[in-house]
């Protein structure tokens, strides 16, 4: 369905003066989403996570640059398809519920959705899709401000499942919400992927995408460090290949809360070899000096030279 | 002894009660844990304890003597958003030298923060070590009881970790109270002495 | 340091640098006319009947009125007036508007209330009227416009203030700063005072059109400076006399120099908001 190859995203800003520098954001992501699939993109904030998705929409700012290939069903995305394809063939759960017009009730805004996403207006249903995702009827007719925040999230749903949209991005959909509107979130989205659309999950709560992921791609410091299947994530995680999955998987507070000391390296600082080398207890000469490359594994590939 | 007695609360006399007759207590060197779901009224207790709120009805007591109106406080609260609880055009020194008056660099050297960001701003430093910033600011010397609301949950579980355990060592240290808010039960299982569901402490 | 190569492509591409260029530009001709104002001698002001109502030429690049004055001189002298009065003005209608921003948003209650209530007062006047009005109980002259043009430009700015005020008052890190032990004054002079000085600048500078376009306008219709005073509002009235005779230049050339500086004030203050806030700066 989607395919995401060597994409990588630059920033132009201002230094102080008048110099303007080019920042590297991301680099050399890789990811793959199939029908019916759940693949969760997990990291920490800053390893560029939500531009993976704006890059994929083509709704970055414009002083973005971005390189790399972008495949979805078998074609080559261009900044013209994009258009064409986004909020019809793709669409997206956004993060904040600021994305909804403050001003228009929210059948009104559903209907438009489901309009722009190519449906014709008297055949968007919007009772039926609020009621798919326990809203009651009368949803329909409040303004965003009246929404609770787990209600809010469910009408992002329904905006972004509304029409036909094969792949659904969803950017933190959970985010901030109790452990009971959470699940019921995540389990909704489940059967949108057994239902036969792909879901692309990003969400720096690892054990809560476990819950509905197929595979799960690691994010570290603007790439993709690790993919691997959801089952790798057990026991102390010794079917992880990349030190920085384990590490993440054994700092959770209920698998030993082992907290691995430095930071992740701001961007503008990479370290020129494996960005997590400096955090790394493996380290050798080669991974201070050398990116690693892209090695399949079991569950998806690594980029590690010990794995 | 930090001490919570029949607090109520709501936010206008036409509304429901937010908080109802709730009493609770946090020893020095204790960490209480206070769960529930979003919406019941953990941060608004918080913020009760920590004086930013006046309840409507009850009393705040720290070793038997209210919360000081003007001053220091020796109750200080950490919020979610480190970016927001720091003033975004000053530089780290001054952040911190609002709240401790003492040697910046040890400060630096405990939370494991290199001192060259001394000198940096709040945006040219990371979620997790500006929460680290605005943690060792509540440090001052007159702190006992730190409020703690969900200052991880925007973090990854690693620097989640990291954080946690430096403010353990931290608190030990000083021997100061800890209540923690959050709305992930393996985290607040992991960190506390003893831990309390709003719900059953709301009447 | 690597050597930035300027070159016009680059200009243009440059947010940044045309910003800062068009503040020195602003800043240059500001400056440059202040100096002309002072070092222009006062012979052309003297009335040279034999030289009178004179075209445009090499000799007298703005031509002469009808009383042989040259009319480069007058003008110079005339926006040096301009200037002066709108600075003085504009500064004190900033001033103005930043107490009573200040003390609405940090007193609250009844304060608020009635300096609201005042902003709303003064905002739903029509303006020119209450400008003359207040020039003339003033007692006219160049106090009477400079005391007009001050306690009617206020109430925006104050405004936003106000609001800029309020919404610092709600953060989290100014409430954290008094739970820490930081007075009231403290966090005034620490944290709000800083905070509110670009709003300060740009709000003076763009009040700076303002203050001359009305300090001219007051003049033009008599209201304001006395007629022997070489004001660009006074030249232009004049003109009105001797524009159906064919003597364009008395008219246009002021006007134009009047425009002119004005729309550069608008430049100046709307670059240096942009400078300010370097968030709109992308790309």
């Amino acid at each position: 369905m989607l395919s995401v190859h060597q994409l990588s995203v630059r920033f132009t800003s201002y230094e102080t003066g008048l110099k303007k520098k080019e920042t590297l954001v991301t680099s050399d992501l890789e990811l793959a989403v199939e029908k019916g699939q759940v693949v969760a993109v997990a990291g920490s904030s800053g390893s560029g996570k939500s531009l993976l998705a704006h890059a994929i929409l083509g709704i970055l700012p414009g002083n973005a640059r971005v390189s790399g290939e972008i495949m979805f069903k078998g074609t080559p995305v261009t900044p013209k398809r994009q258009i064409k394809i986004r909020g019809k063939e793709m669409a997206l759960i956004p993060q904040s519920i600021g994305c909804l017009d403050p001003l228009m009730r929210i059948g009104k805004q559903i209907t438009r959705a489901g309009i722009l996403s190519g449906i014709e207006k008297n055949k968007v249903r919007v009772t039926n899709i609020l009621r798919r995702y326990g809203l009651p009827d009368h949803t329909a007719n409040m303004f965003p401000f009246q929404l609770s925040g787990g209600m809010a999230r469910r009408v992002l749903l329904a905006t972004a499942t509304v029409g036909k949209a094969d792949l659904i991005i969803a950017d933190e959909p959970i985010h901030g919400l109790h452990e009971e509107v959470a699940s019921d979130i995540l389990s909704h989205l489940r059967e949108l992927a057994d239902q036969g659309k792909a879901i692309l999950l990003i969400t720096h709560d690892l054990s809560r995408s476990l819950l509905i992921a197929d595979k799960v791609v690691v994010f570290y410091a603007g790439t993709t460090v690790e993919e691997a299947s959801a089952t790798a994530f057990s026991g102390e995680g010794k079917n992880l290949h990349h030190p920085y999955s384990r590490a993440l998987w054994q700092a959770l507070p209920q698998n030993g809360f082992f907290p691995v000391s430095g930071t992740q390296p701001v961007l503008d600082h990479l370290p020129e070899g494996c960005v997590f080398a400096p955090r790394c207890d493996k380290t050798k000469f080669i991974c201070k000096i050398k990116r690693p490359p892209v090695m399949p594994t079991d569950g998806g590939f690594v980029r590690c030279f010990h794995a | 002894m930090l001490e919570g007695r029949n607090l109520s609360f709501r936010y206008h006399p036409k509304k429901d009660w937010i908080l109802k007759n709730i009493s609770l207590t946090v020893s020095p060197g204790q960490v209480i844990g206070l769960k529930g779901m979003s919406g019941e009224g953990k941060t608004t207790l918080g913020k009760i304890m920590a004086g930013y709120l006046r309840p409507d009805s009850g009393f705040i007591q720290v070793d038997k003597y209210p919360l000081p109106k003007k001053g220091v406080s020796p109750v200080q609260m950490i919020f979610q958003h480190p970016e927001l609880s720091v003033n975004p055009k000053w530089r780290i020194h001054k952040i911190l030298s609002e709240g401790i008056a003492g040697n910046q660099t040890l400060l630096m050297d405990e939370f494991g923060l290199s001192p060259s960001f001394l000198n940096r701003y709040p945006h040219e430093l990371s979620g997790g070590e500006l929460q680290r910033i605005v943690i060792g600011r509540s440090l001052g010397k007159d702190t006992r009881y730190l409020i703690a609301d969900e200052i991880t949950a925007m973090l990854d579980a690693i620097t989640q970790a990291q954080i946690w355990h430096t403010i353990m060592t931290s608190i030990k240290k000083r021997n100061i109270g800890v209540l923690a808010i959050s709305h992930d039960e393996n985290l607040l299982n992991r960190i506390c002495d003893d831990c309390l569901h709003i719900r059953d402490l709301n009447n | 340091m690597k050597t930035v190569i300027v070159t016009y492509k680059t200009i243009l591409r440059n947010k940044r640098l045309t910003t800062i260029l068009s503040i020195i530009l602003c800043i240059l001709v500001f400056a440059g006319l202040s100096i002309a104002g002072f070092t222009i001698s006062e012979k052309g002001l003297r009335t040279d009947l034999e030289e009178r109502n004179l075209s445009p030429d090499a000799c007298h690049i703005f031509g002469t009125d009808w009383l042989g004055r040259d009319m480069l001189t007058r003008i110079v002298k005339g926006l040096n007036l301009s200037l002066k009065i709108g600075l003085i003005a504009a500064g004190i209608s900033t001033m103005i508007a930043v107490m009573l921003g200040l003390c609405s948003a940090l007193f609250g209650g009844m304060v608020d209330f009635v300096i609201i209530w005042m902003i709303d007062l003064f905002m739903s006047l029509p303006h020119l009227v209450f400008l003359v009005l207040i020039s003339f109980a003033a007692g006219g002259g160049a106090k009477g416009v400079v005391i007009g043009v001050a306690v009617t430009h206020w109430p925006a700015l104050a405004r936003v203030i106000r609001a800029e005020v309020l919404q610092l008052m709600n953060t989290e890190y100014i409430q954290i700063a008094s739970k820490l032990g930081q007075s009231n004054t403290g966090i005034m002079t620490h944290h709000l005072l800083p905070h509110i000085v670009p709003q300060f600048l740009v709000g003076m500078i763009l009040l700076f059109p303002h203050a001359i376009l009305h300090e001219a306008g007051l003049s033009f219709i008599g209201m304001g400076l006395s007629p022997h005073t070489p004001a660009i509002g006074i030249i232009l009235s004049e003109s009105m006399r001797h524009l159906s005779t064919g003597y364009w230049w008395l008219a246009v050339i002021p006007g134009a120099c009047l425009l002119f500086m004005v729309k550069l004030f608008d430049i100046l203050g709307e670059n240096i908001r942009d400078w300010v806030n370097p968030k709109i700066l992308r790309g």
